[in-house]
């Protein structure tokens, strides 16, 4: 004990330790020498960080209009603070509890849902023996991703229309349009959704499946597995951490409900079921002018979003060991 | 050499990210004080267009107004369309033409200081002085209640025949009536005696059962609207007003504000629609049905009619079924005499007009105002509504002009109503079709419109203090989240009792329908006092 001591106090004494002296030179010189060493890196990650800076970070300073009373003149932080005030008059207002529900419960179902069939078909293509027809329904699935959301919804009241829509036809409640129904916005709203972006988002998972080594494949077959068991046993462990990064992802605007496709399919008779955060702010603040109160919405919204990537993010970590931080 | 390579680089990209900066900034600073070549000031002015208008660069108009001012003129062409989003956010940015035509109304210049306040130009502009010492109203139309004037406004005067219209109008088939040998129904009852009849008797003799008795638009989620199926509350004697005060339900009736929304009148309506849905003569899915949908229905395929009766603009809805259709006065409602009926309210003939960015120099704000008052004067104004001079319309002298190629859809070789226009009482204008259609339809309905009290009409020039308009706007949001669904499931699905009636009531009061009609009777009398 005491000669190894002796050995590293001597070696440390004779061969000057280089990190050591690094670390401890002054500051500009360490980025100094730190700049010179990774200057391509820095340079190639520049644009992306001004890119940054200038329209994620710089426009931050206007959410000061939250707290205060909105005078146009005076520009955005012109006007007197009034703190919580625009926060307090949206918790209290009657529409809040319906609007969190709404919210909630729109993107949940979303979420859950268009992150588990974008799953369940990646695999299922990959099943596919052929590489024309894996082409094919590949192509097909994803087709609709580039349709945008007026057309979309468009498309949905065509189809859905109790005489003539070739699904409405079938589905209607008596002749009337399911469209107009509460209890329905939010499985025709989702259904819709996993159906225009499921092909689209199951690309990154075919992609992982890809990147399977197939000597796995066949040690398994080898060993007797039937071709669930190389799904349950190759497959989901191999795309496992992108599902993982994926949902963390995903949570982080898990009360983003898509403004458009909303405010579309919204009409007189499903309004209490499709008034959700984004329409709301839309109202508030572009048709009645008044910008603090949304931006107060507005900027709760966020925060929720942000408190629930971070715990998605934690859980994740926590239980397999994926996490983007 | 390597250090010296990389902060090469390092100084370029952050000079480039400055330069993104600097340019950034620009956008958001500009004062107007820009000058031309010339040395002449460059004035800019936004028209808000139709889609189909012609641009405001290649008409005389330009030079005309340019000789005038000795300026430079930029013109701003935003679509009509893309205003009611951007209108929102040029207000929050406050960077405002040097002049906007038709794009503000007085609630703007109520909430925001951006324009000049005219009343103590109006000497450099002696057009404008005689034009509003002639029109009072312009005046007061474009002032505010302290006697600030914001805006110089249009007015098509006697000359217009959107004055002889309201823009809404309820037609009905009347080849179909002829063929039935159907009388145009009076009442409810007999409309609804017509509608079975256009039902079951086949009247497009295609024989089939694909006649559509009447159509009604979808109901608003945040008000009611043009060619709103409420309309027909006028059957009941109460004036609707839809496009001002009426689209958030505030009517008045001698003298004292109400909110349609919570009237029996309004429920007498709701059950008179829905018994219709019920007998089949109008589509169950009424409620969400596509506009475009509609209007398919409406045109059809230009030979056999398939449609009975709708709201809308006029005749013209119905494509190359125009001929088919007409007018009618609103049905009355049982138990409502004949006197008792209106219906909305003729247009203002007095519209938005052109407003001017406060704080410009002393040379760009006399330009600006030798442009508006330029552009009143009957040739100008004119050329501007129709297009150029001695092309499209002819000056026949006496203050006569007669109209040489009428632009079909109102606007493609003049501003029409989205210049600024102003018809002295001396003049008239000859040969333009769209006045011929609107006084046509206007006429039809001149007699209701009669019943209209001098107490039961709030006039455009009342409005809320912007304070109170965001209480206003705050329970309506609150009211339409209510009762839209409510109003629509008694429409489409019946069930209306008179518990279900009470508790409504009830509820809307206390989402606020109370405290608007309170804030509204308020503004209604102080300005009616200053009268």
């Amino acid at each position: 004990m005491a000669v190894s001591q002796i050995t590293a106090s001597a070696s440390s004494a004779d061969v000057p330790d280089n990190d050591y002296i690094a670390r401890h030179k002054s500051l500009p010189v360490r980025i100094g020498t730190h700049l010179r060493r990774y200057w391509q890196l820095w340079l190639m990650a520049l644009p992306a960080m001004i890119f940054v800076f200038v329209f994620a970070y710089i426009p931050m300073y206007g959410i000061q209009l939250a707290f205060r009373e909105f005078v146009p003149r005076k520009g955005l932080t012109g006007g007197t603070f009034v703190g919580l005030k625009y926060f307090t008059k949206f918790f209290q207002s009657p529409q809040f509890v319906n609007l969190m529900r709404n919210t909630i419960s729109i993107s949940l179902w979303t979420l859950v849902m268009g992150f588990i069939c974008p799953i369940i078909l990646a695999l299922l293509i990959n099943q596919i023996g052929s590489k024309r027809i894996k082409g094919f329904v590949q192509t097909i699935t994803y087709m609709p991703h580039f349709i945008s959301t007026v057309v979309i919804v468009s498309m949905i009241s065509i189809f859905l229309n109790p005489t003539s829509g070739f699904i409405g036809r079938f589905l209607n409640e008596d002749g009337k349009s399911i469209l107009g129904d509460p209890n329905l916005f939010t499985p025709i709203y989702w259904i819709t959704e996993v159906w225009q972006h499921c092909g689209w988002n199951s690309i990154i998972y075919l992609a992982a499946l890809a990147g399977v080594d197939t000597a796995l494949y066949e040690a398994a077959k080898m060993d007797g597995a039937s071709r669930l068991q190389l799904i349950r046993y190759v497959d989901i462990p191999a795309i496992l951490p992108t599902c993982g990064v994926l949902l963390i992802l995903n949570m982080g605007s898990v009360l983003n409900v898509g403004f458009e496709k909303v405010y579309l399919m919204q009409n007189s008779l499903n309004l209490s079921s499709s008034e959700v955060i984004s329409t709301f702010v839309y109202k508030m603040g572009f048709v009645s002018n008044q910008y603090s109160y949304s931006t107060a919405i507005g900027l709760f919204n966020t925060l929720i979003n942000f408190v629930f990537l971070v715990m998605a993010n934690a859980i994740s970590k926590r239980v397999s060991d994926t996490s983007i931080f | 050499m390597k250090i010296k390579k990389s902060t090469k680089a390092l100084a370029a990209v952050a000079s480039l990210a400055m330069l993104s900066t600097v340019g950034l900034s620009a956008c958001g600073s500009s004062d107007g004080g820009e000058t031309d070549a010339n040395g002449k000031p460059i004035i800019r002015v936004a028209l808000i267009k139709r889609s189909t208008q012609i641009e405001a660069k290649d008409m005389k108009l330009q030079k005309d107004l340019e000789a005038a001012c000795d300026c430079t003129i930029k013109w701003d062409e935003i679509l009509d369309t893309q205003w009611s989003q951007q209108s929102s956010t040029v207000l929050a940015s406050g960077d405002v033409a040097d002049i906007t035509v038709w794009g503000y109304n007085a609630s703007n210049f109520a909430q925001y200081d951006y324009w000049e306040d005219l009343s103590d130009d109006l000497d450099q502009m002696p057009n404008v002085k005689k034009y509003f010492k002639e029109v009072p109203n312009a005046e007061k139309f474009g002032s505010d209640i302290d006697g600030h004037v914001w805006q110089v406004p249009s007015d098509y005067g006697n000359a217009s025949g959107a004055k002889w219209s309201s823009g809404q109008n309820l037609m009905i088939n009347k080849t179909w009536l002829e063929k039935l040998g159907l009388e145009v129904p009076k009442t409810w009852d007999e409309l609804t005696k017509v509608l079975t009849a256009f039902k079951n008797d086949d009247p497009n003799g295609n024989g089939e059962a694909d006649e559509i008795p009447m159509l009604i638009n979808q109901l608003g989620t945040s008000g009611f609207n043009w060619w709103d199926p409420f309309l027909l509350l006028n059957g009941t004697g109460l004036n609707t007003q839809m496009i001002a005060n009426g689209n958030q339900g505030i009517y008045i009736k001698d003298g004292k504000i109400g909110n349609f929304m919570i009237t029996d009148n309004f429920r007498q309506v709701i059950e008179y629609y829905h018994s219709l849905i019920e007998q089949g003569l109008m589509p169950k899915d009424i409620l969400t049905r596509d506009s475009s949908q509609n209007s398919a229905d409406i045109s059809n395929d230009g030979k056999t009619a398939k449609v009975g009766m709708i709201f809308g603009w006029n005749t013209g809805n119905f494509g190359d079924l125009k001929d088919q259709y007409e007018s009618i006065e609103v049905p009355a409602a049982p138990g409502v005499s004949y006197e008792e009926t209106t219906w909305e309210p003729q247009f203002e003939d007095i519209y938005n007009g052109a407003c001017v960015k406060a704080g410009l120099d002393d040379e760009h704000k006399a330009a600006a105002l030798k442009i508006i008052d330029k552009w009143i004067e009957p040739d100008t104004s004119m050329e501007s509504y129709y297009g150029d001079l001695d092309k499209y319309i002819s000056n026949e002298g006496d203050g006569k002009y007669k109209v040489i190629e009428f632009q079909k859809d109102l606007s493609t070789y003049g501003l029409a109503d989205r210049g600024l226009t102003y018809v002295s009482d001396d003049m008239s204008v000859s040969g333009d079709e769209d006045k011929v259609l609107a006084e046509k339809d206007g006429k039809t309905y001149e007699t209701q419109q009669s019943h209209i009290g001098d107490k039961d009409l709030i006039p455009a020039y009342v409005r809320l203090s912007a304070e109170d308009n965001t209480t206003v706007s705050n329970n309506n949001s609150n009211i339409f989240n209510y009762a839209m669904p409510l109003i629509s499931t008694w429409i489409q699905d019946g069930g209306l009792t008179d518990a279900k009636w009470n508790e409504y009531v009830d509820t809307m009061k206390k989402q606020g329908v109370d405290e608007n009609v309170k804030l509204w009777q308020k503004w209604y009398d102080k300005t009616m006092a200053e009268e």
